[in-house]
């Protein structure tokens, strides 16, 4: 018996649907202020890694936390694999940016990951060997093996963002959305996080990474989105990406 | 040896300081527990303030000869729904808030206490009266704390994890802001039964200074919660036979020997990590 936190839990996707659908979606948070996010269509296949680009406040992390259900919007329609925002709770996993998690907490890495089960588990539940083992061999994966009983707040910041992945992956979640999971983070993380994408992909995942970081754009991504002031400028396949038009952006 | 066994079981041969006792041990655990949250979500000025704004609950239920724990419970409710409420709609920052809905519910309470011709009940609330227990209060007691308890085992993986990441939560589906009014409940509850043994001057040391003693030794929020328990009932003992063998006020006691204890942890974490550089 599973108590699940939200009523429309299990909700089946509809097949062959696009990861995510917007239509005419604008998000204000302040009227004086302009549109945070103004968006007319743009669609996102499943099963490929697609890379969020653009200045501060051009809308990436608004639009990471539309997608996540956390952020309300005022007009349009949003839908993931075909079903309404917060219709498929385990489909999605948001990694935040680190600041919003108070790492201060008394928990250990091993029990942070563990909260990537919940969803799953529902209320009055704890977690079973099956969790159990999940977590011990995606912590291996991602090189946190030694350090499974040390508080959070002991970690490295690559540490904590690798700790946020492995979260993400022990949730079993199809759609992940990562907000500069890159920044302040060694070059062994970076790679992993980029190694781990990679595999997830194969096994049909799709990744939306908001990133600053321009430099392996087009090796570590299938598409591109270019985002300046809420508004998608430019949406294309990472291949045809140049560093040049980037800058342009940033400019 | 059995000098010392004496001076500490002599005082309890009366069935007024053993219904103290049992009290002061199931209230002061209670608050330890739940004052884990309290310390690591910084509810400490929440706490204080469900405790003040028991005042008013009290005074009204004792004038129209109302139960004083129903009063004081009413109240503590209607404040805890009333903070989750403001934190939602209000523009004002929500210490603020607190800040000002609380010192006039108390000045409220003291309006309407100095209308009364006796002082004496109403100064129990004020700084408590555990050596008063009666038995049928302590059944009362013990139902709270139950509530309480079974309330945290139940929902703690997902208190836990909206104390220090309410963003995962909300998108795992948890509606954070449901279960901090469900702890601001049970906290009201659980002060209400702590302004027995120390006053609503004083509750808030219950709730938070055994957890920030715990918070000190342990990494891990159910060991803490488990030490500060055992701070918190180790504290009510020793102030209770202070206050029986030195005739002093047992809420203050209690309350002097939790801060002596945080002192005396915070002492040797200083030692040691001084050892360690």
């Amino acid at each position: 018996m599973i108590f699940h936190y939200s009523g429309r839990h299990h909700v089946d996707s509809i097949p062959g649907a696009d990861a995510v659908n917007i239509r005419n979606l604008r998000v204000v948070y302040d009227a004086s202020q302009g549109d945070a996010l103004n968006c007319t269509a743009l669609d996102i296949p499943a099963g490929i890694r697609t890379a969020l680009i653009g200045p501060n406040g051009a809308g990436k992390s608004t639009l990471l936390k539309t997608l996540a259900g956390l952020q309300p919007y005022n007009t349009g329609s949003v839908a993931i694999y075909g079903r309404p925002v917060r219709a498929c709770h385990h489909r999605v996993a948001y990694l935040p940016q680190r600041g919003e998690i108070d790492w201060r907490f008394p928990i250990t890495v091993r029990r942070f990951v563990m909260g990537g089960r919940y969803v799953h588990l529902g209320w009055l539940t704890n977690p079973q060997a099956y969790d159990d083992t999940l977590v011990v061999q995606t912590l291996q994966r991602l090189g946190l093996g030694s350090v499974a009983d040390r508080r959070i707040s002991d970690l490295s910041g690559g540490q904590q963002q690798r700790a946020l992945l492995a979260r993400a992956i022990v949730q079993e979640a199809e759609l992940l959305l990562l907000d500069e999971p890159f920044n302040n983070v060694d070059p062994e993380t970076r790679l992993l996080i980029c190694t781990i994408l990679d595999e997830l992909q194969q096994l049909g995942r799709t990744a939306i990474v908001a990133t600053h970081d321009l430099s392996r754009l087009s090796q570590e991504f299938d598409f591109i989105i270019s985002l300046h002031a809420g508004a998608v400028i430019k949406h294309q396949v990472a291949e045809l990406y140049q560093q040049t038009a980037a800058e342009q952006t940033y400019e | 040896m059995s000098e010392l066994w004496q001076w500490l079981t002599a005082p309890f041969a009366y069935q007024f300081m053993q219904n103290a006792l049992l009290a002061s041990l199931l209230i002061a655990a209670t608050c330890g527990i739940i004052g884990s949250y309290v310390v690591l979500r910084r509810m400490a000025f929440i706490g204080d303030a469900l405790a003040h704004t028991a005042l008013p609950g009290v005074v009204i239920a004792y004038m129209n000869g109302w139960s004083l724990v129903g009063g004081a419970l009413a109240a503590g409710i209607m404040t805890a729904l009333g903070i989750g409420w403001m934190a939602r709609k209000s523009n004002l920052r929500e210490d603020t808030a607190i800040g000002v809905i609380f010192t006039a519910m108390f000045a409220l309470g003291i309006l309407l206490m100095s209308r009364l011709q006796s002082f004496r009940d109403l100064s129990h609330i004020l700084f408590g009266n555990i050596l008063g227990v009666q038995s049928q209060e302590l059944w009362l007691m013990s139902g709270v704390a139950l509530v309480v308890l079974v309330v945290l085992i139940l929902f703690h993986k997902e208190l836990e994890l909206t104390s220090f990441d309410s963003t995962h939560a909300e998108v795992i589906g948890i509606q954070s802001n449901h279960l901090r009014t469900m702890l601001l409940i049970l906290l009201a509850f659980t002060v209400v039964t702590g302004i027995q043994v120390v006053g609503v001057v004083l509750t808030s040391a219950l709730l938070v200074t055994p957890a920030a003693a715990a918070s000190l030794v342990t990494s891990d929020l159910r060991r803490m919660m488990a030490v500060s328990a055992v701070i918190g009932a180790g504290s009510a003992f020793v102030g209770l036979l202070l206050s029986y063998y030195f005739a002093v006020s047992t809420g203050a006691a209690i309350v002097l020997t939790c801060t002596a204890v945080f002192g005396i942890i915070v002492f040797f974490n200083w030692i040691t990590r001084r050892r360690i550089r």
